[in-house]
């Protein structure tokens, strides 16, 4: 019975040290639907190592160990106590991230400055509403190199409280932390379409009596705007009026303004899993150096 | 001026070397309090340069690795042998060669990004540095007894030696995990994102558990299994970081 478990341990890590290490690397395409993109091996595919991490064998692997960490503990009797608990956080650990994994959500949430949201509008129904506002968001930048040094969004709670959230400075909100993901950068441009202007950012379509018309590119540094109508591309020059059928474009650029992105992380089961982990370095701790644990059998040849 | 300390550093351990395999101990030990000194002297000036500890790059780690070894060499002087303080000096020696031999963009002391300005830099990569090193003197004597074709009365002594490197080894590289993932959970709300670098750190504690779970425990498997741990954990150290990228790139 001892040697079931261990043979079970044994070739579960084996089969684990060579799928992880084999999909290191192959590029995880984990957004890509499977196998709708070209030049992947059939064998890759067949293998999941493109999505290895995310893939079913991955999970199947990692629960038939903790399985058969529960075995050993259970029918291996010869095991000393500290032993039989260093294992059993070891199983409790891996359970508690598969189990945190699949109940807890993440949120990418991009504000620019003024901007106001709703928390429900990202979090889903059930959780009590919070309003967020984006007072300022800054970066500091180091001062012999000007590189990012921090990114510091201020936010008001409800109207009434004033936060602040930074990098390695995560908020509570409830079961979510708010975590100073990244920050990007708004373009905007004015578009004078005839007498009328528009603010518009990259992406954005005007609709001028049912034809639509597409900023699809704008490059700042050299003021040169592109324009899809109709499947075809027009470039504008700043402050250069071009006619698009019947309509007389100017771009001019505008102020282009930060967004704060945030990510939202539900934490339940957090807590317990830092919890195991230290009890874990405590019991392996033990385990490695007090006397009184068993040894296993020092053979040599 | 860094590279100026470093070159010197290198020259007198290479000095010391030379004395050491002629077998004279005083001018040996003299270089090698020199090297130290000016050893010590190239981490403080790359620390205040840099406005951080000598954490955050391949560059900065394989100075302080090479010096981490070298410390272990003097202060338990009496564990080594005069042959195995040879090859370790010799082995720092090399490392800080592959730290002057890297490209000056690899060099140049950058100013901390805002996830790596955190106090968990400073237990997570000094944990990992540990364990490399005993993983490092655990592969030594793992070579010794493979090559020692029969048992010696020394066999048991290098077996035992193994044993005690290996389990300082496997407990830092665990802490080194554990505390990566916490300073990930702050800094980014995940602890583990199968980044190539946290996969194959994941790898090497696989790896290493074998050690402590085979049925029959021999000398040969047992170092068998370490060299093929010290064998990842290079790679993960220097391969993951110059061909695999991911959010560990910066490293």
């Amino acid at each position: 019975m001892r040697n079931y478990w261990l043979k079970a341990f044994q070739t579960i890590v084996i089969l684990l040290l060579i799928f992880l290490s084999v999909s290191t690397f192959i590029p995880q395409i984990t957004e890509f639907p499977q196998g709708k993109y070209p030049g992947t091996n059939a064998l890759i595919q067949f293998l999941q190592l493109d999505h290895f991490y995310n893939s079913p064998i991955n999970i199947l692997l990692w629960a038939i160990l903790t399985l058969s960490i529960f075995g050993s503990i259970l029918l291996k009797d010869t095991q000393p106590l500290i032993q039989k608990i260093l294992h059993l956080l070891l199983a409790l650990i891996f359970i508690t991230i598969g189990i945190e994994k699949s109940i807890n959500h993440r949120y990418l949430i991009p504000i620019k400055e003024g901007e106001e949201i709703q928390f429900s509008r990202f979090a889903g129904t059930g959780q009590d509403d919070i309003q967020l506002k984006l007072l300022q968001f800054e970066i500091l930048y180091h001062s012999d190199n000007q590189t990012p040094k921090a990114f510091i969004s201020r936010f008001l709670l409800n109207n009434q409280d004033s936060v602040q959230l930074a990098v390695n400075q995560p908020l509570a909100l409830g079961n979510f932390r708010l975590y100073q993901n990244s920050y990007d950068r708004q373009i905007f441009i004015l578009l004078m379409v005839d007498q009328n202007t528009f603010q518009m950012s990259i992406g954005d379509s005007l609709i001028l009596t049912n034809k639509t018309f597409k900023l699809a590119e704008f490059n700042p540094v050299a003021g040169i705007a592109r324009i899809i109508y109709d499947a075809k591309s027009y470039y504008l020059e700043t402050n250069q009026p071009c006619k698009i059928e019947d309509y007389h474009f100017t771009i001019k650029p505008a102020e282009s303004c930060y967004r704060s992105i945030i990510e939202a992380v539900e934490i339940r089961g957090t807590k317990a899993l830092l919890a195991f982990c230290l009890l874990y370095l405590t019991c392996l701790a033990s385990f490695l150096w007090f006397p009184k644990s068993i040894r296993q059998k020092q053979g040599s040849e | 001026m860094e590279v100026i300390l470093l070159i010197v550093t290198i020259i007198g351990y290479s000095i010391s070397l030379g004395f050491s395999s002629s077998a004279k101990e005083r001018p040996t030990n003299y270089f090698l309090y020199l090297a130290v000194l000016f050893h010590l002297g190239t981490l403080i000036n790359r620390s205040v340069t840099a406005q951080h500890p000598p954490f955050t790059n391949l560059y900065e780690t394989c100075i302080l690795l090479a010096f981490l070894l070298i410390l272990r060499v003097m202060i338990w002087k009496q564990q080594f042998n005069p042959q195995i303080r040879t090859v370790l000096i010799g082995i720092a020696m090399g490392i800080l060669i592959v730290a002057l031999l890297l490209p000056k963009s690899m060099k140049l002391p950058r100013p901390l990004m805002p996830a790596l300005n955190s106090i968990w830099m400073y237990l997570h990569v000094p944990a990992y540095f540990f364990g490399y090193m005993a993983l490092l003197f655990a592969g030594i004597y793992a070579f010794i007894l493979l090559l020692q074709k029969t048992d010696h009365n020394s066999t048991i002594t290098f077996l035992k030696r193994l044993d005690s490197e290996v389990k300082i080894a496997f407990f830092f590289l665990n802490i080194g995990i554990i505390t990566g993932g916490i300073w990930a959970y702050v800094s980014w709300g995940n602890y583990w994102a199968w980044d190539p670098k946290e996969t194959w750190a994941l790898i090497n504690v696989l790896t290493l558990a074998f050690y402590f779970h085979l049925q029959t425990p021999t000398k040969l498997k047992k170092a068998i299994i370490v060299i093929i741990t010290l064998l990842s954990v290079i790679f993960t150290y220097w391969g993951v970081s110059l061909i695999l990228v991911g959010l560990h790139s910066y490293a």
